[in-house]
């Protein structure tokens, strides 16, 4: 065989290995299942407020990992510690436990030096006195709703104490990260934010301006604006499946039902509205 | 109970009625809002329960508390008559949703029964009361407070004193009338 057949052979060999539109929307659907039916809010995910997506966590990435066969691998690509900080970059990589062929590699790092390694509450005012100067510090942290802003006295943590906590945290953050990749689900979840300095992720957040993608779906008094009130919670989301179930709805038809309400999913359903979004769905599709 | 011809929007709740007046106070509680969701969560699986929706409580964290309802409904025979039904009193002029209304194997006669995701406060004893007192013949109800546990367990406990109970009620709804009509003005509308 010539090279430029070999190089054909290989084009139609990728064209017919590419998955069609049916597959890439069972996919989705497979991982919408089972985030609805195995995964349990706070558990294998959560939403940190103000983000639009849910953020995936290790324990639904190993669900993600399971459902799909997926093997990970965790190797230490790079060892960046120093005396006085422990840094690691660990390479996740993703294989089928079907075929044993590789399906994506992704990269997380981890360092003692990160905000919420770095210090430590001091046990005591003696702790902190006796502290040299540049190993402690006054952190002051904003008031809960609207309350005078508090002050704590911290110390610097020893590195050896956190090493182990901060390999698998990097090691968390790639499989996350592989997980993400390889299943195609970045559009469902959003990286793992929840590991962010509460500061910096407010400004991710804001940053990513969520209000906006959500001013795409008008609601159905022909608004573009989400509506505003308190998410339902989990069993009230539960409760909105399972009568959609009863009466006929599809998944699509139930989807598109939540959207002519201005919501995304399920999920983003608000206790102001949720009896009227029952009310609609226990009437059934035909309706 | 037909919906009422003359506005009862301003109309207190009885139970912002207990915490205006602090018999019930949730000001301690750490995580009050948990447990208030918690609680409203649990009342509506019993809810589902009672209308036959689709089971969607076994696989979740408050299966316990819907076991802990359907060990009730199937030990005492109870068969619910109102559901989470709303109520006033315009006479006394307030308003709430009574949990439930209905009758038990073991005797005859109709009873009141609140529901709670944990202990029964002994205002609930009040609470009983003012939604019994919306009721035509009020002092035909049994009340109850059923204390319904993760562990599938329950506990009832009655009120026997209705007489009692409805007075000491009355002068809270009059109190915090009063409060509006003499003191500090509450708006309760919406709430």
């Amino acid at each position: 065989m010539s090279s430029e057949q070999s190089l054909v052979h290989s084009d139609r060999q990728e064209i017919q290995d590419a998955m069609s539109a049916a597959q890439v929307r069972a996919q989705v659907n497979r991982i919408q299942e089972i985030m609805r039916d195995v995964m349990k809010v706070d558990t294998h995910f959560g939403t940190i407020p103000g983000t639009p997506k849910p953020s995936l966590w290790k324990a639904g990435a190993e669900k993600l990992c399971m459902t799909f066969r997926i093997g990970i691998e965790n190797v230490i690509d790079a060892d960046l510690s120093t005396s006085d900080v422990v840094r690691y970059r660990i390479r996740a990589i993703a294989t089928s436990q079907a075929s044993g062929m590789i399906l994506g590699t992704a990269m997380g790092e981890c360092s003692s030096d990160e905000e919420k390694y770095r210090w430590r509450k001091a046990v005591c005012n003696d702790e902190f006195n006796e502290t040299p100067e540049d190993r402690r510090r006054k952190k002051w942290r904003k008031g809960y709703g609207g309350g005078s802003p508090s002050a704590e006295f911290q110390v610097r943590t020893e590195p050896a104490d956190i090493a182990n906590t901060v390999l698998k945290m990097a090691a968390k953050r790639a499989q996350i990260a592989v997980v993400l990749q390889v299943t195609a689900a970045s559009d469902i979840f959003t990286q793992d934010l929840e590991d962010l300095p509460e500061g910096v992720r407010e400004q991710v957040v804001s940053g990513e301006k969520p209000e906006t993608k959500a001013q795409e779906t008008p609601n159905q008094n022909g608004n573009q604006s989400r509506p505003q009130g308190t998410p339902i919670s989990e069993p009230q989301s539960k409760r909105l499946y399972a009568i959609a179930k009863q009466a006929g709805w599809s998944d699509e038809q139930r989807r598109d039902l939540v959207k002519t309400f201005g919501f995304e999913s399920d999920r983003d359903v608000t206790k102001e509205v949720y009896n009227d979004v029952i009310a609609k769905l226990e009437l059934g599709p035909k309706a | 109970m037909s919906a009422p011809d003359i506005d009862i929007s301003a109309w207190p709740r009885v139970t912002q009625i207990l915490q205006a007046t602090g018999i019930s106070d949730f000001s301690k509680i750490r995580n009050a809002d948990f447990y208030l969701q918690r609680g409203q969560d649990v009342h509506m699986i019993c809810e589902s329960i009672d209308r036959g929706e689709p089971d969607y409580w076994s696989d979740g964290d408050l299966a316990g508390y819907a076991q802990s309802y359907i060990n009730f409904k199937t030990e005492t025979g109870f068969i619910p008559d109102l559901i989470e039904h709303p109520v006033y009193h315009d006479i006394r002029k307030y308003k709430g949703t009574l949990d439930r209304t209905g009758r038990f194997a073991a005797f005859k006669g109709p009873n009141v029964v609140d529901i709670k995701s944990g202990i029964v406060a002994e205002w609930t004893a009040l609470q009983t009361a003012g939604y019994t007192g919306c009721l035509a013949e009020p002092e035909t109800y049994r009340r109850w407070g059923l204390s319904l546990s993760k562990t599938g367990k329950y506990k009832l406990t009655e009120f026997t004193n209705y007489r009692s109970d409805i007075n000491y009620f009355y002068s809270l709804v009059a109190t915090v009338h009063g409060r509006s009509i003499y003191g500090k003005a509450e708006d309760w509308e919406g709430e």
